[in-house]
């Protein structure tokens, strides 16, 4: 049961903090490979 | 990520043209500390007479608190066109102003509620002892509000820091403040919208922030739970 605690725990903290982390790993990629995602064409 | 890098960071860290992220900085924190401790200076007062003397209870407090609820965009056109007349436009006193009068609500709701906490009987040994309503506010309201102040000042500075439409609408080069600065990065000059340095200078933009709040959490929490439970 604390198991499944912790992993709903976790889920929903990354659910909540998803764009921040996206805009964190933006922020440290390389022009190139943003370049490479699809849709930044 | 296969490689990250900082060239983001340091491309946003260098002055440049484009984008001057101290003096946005500057901007802001001028901007955004004015807001926050204007409503303080205001509403303590205030609050003491709506608590103590019961002056405004039915209508002053709640038209205040009930600006709230009305949509900034409302004061856009009128506040343009006061702040043309007045010479405040794009300047870091105008923007202050205005975020004080958007945290005034906020901070008039804490302080009454925190003044009302405080017991009669507190201000009655004071008068006993000669003093009078101004030495009583300065003396011993104000001691005792301070977890309430730092949270009002806390809540009106990310507020003030956060607000996007007064700082796009009342500056244009001089006065504009971290997030406007952040959003020239999303108008595509040419080579397209950059991305990783648009990235970067928002997590720059978040920072204060989030480390105001996060040094602070401990008397926001306190503060907000004071009174919750009456003995």
């Amino acid at each position: 049961m604390t198991a499944l605690r912790w992993a709903v725990l976790i889920l929903f903290a990354f659910l909540v903090n998803a764009p921040v982390i996206a805009t964190l790993a933006t922020s440290l990629k390389p022009p190139g490979e943003i370049m490479g995602n699809p849709g930044s064409g | 990520m296969n490689s990250p890098t900082i060239a983001n960071y340091a491309e946003v860290l260098t002055v440049s043209e484009r984008l001057n992220v101290y003096r946005h900085l500057w901007n802001s924190l001028a901007a955004a500390s004015l807001g926050a401790v204007l409503p303080l200076l205001l509403c303590l007062p205030a609050a003491y007479v709506v608590v103590r003397r019961g002056w405004g209870r039915r209508f002053f407090f709640p038209l205040v608190v009930n600006l709230r609820a009305i949509p900034l965009i409302i004061f856009a056109l009128p506040l343009y066109l006061m702040y043309q007349g007045v010479g405040l436009l794009d300047t870091r006193l105008g923007l202050g102003l205005i975020l004080a009068v958007v945290n005034l609500p906020l901070t008039m709701a804490i302080l009454v509620n925190a003044v009302a906490e405080i017991p009669l009987e507190i201000d009655e040994a004071a008068a006993m002892d000669g003093a009078r309503a101004g030495r009583v506010l300065w003396r011993i309201i104000l001691p005792l509000c301070r977890p309430a102040l730092v949270t009002a000042f806390i809540f009106g500075f990310i507020t003030a820091w956060n607000e996007f439409l007064f700082g796009l609408m009342l500056t244009t080069t001089k006065a504009v403040p971290m997030t406007v600065g952040a959003s020239f990065f999303f108008a595509s000059g040419g080579a397209g919208v950059q991305w990783g340095v648009a990235a970067a200078v928002i997590v720059v933009a978040g920072l204060p922030p989030v480390v105001l709040g996060l040094l602070m959490y401990r008397q926001i929490a306190r503060a907000m739970l004071a009174g919750a439970v009456k003995g």
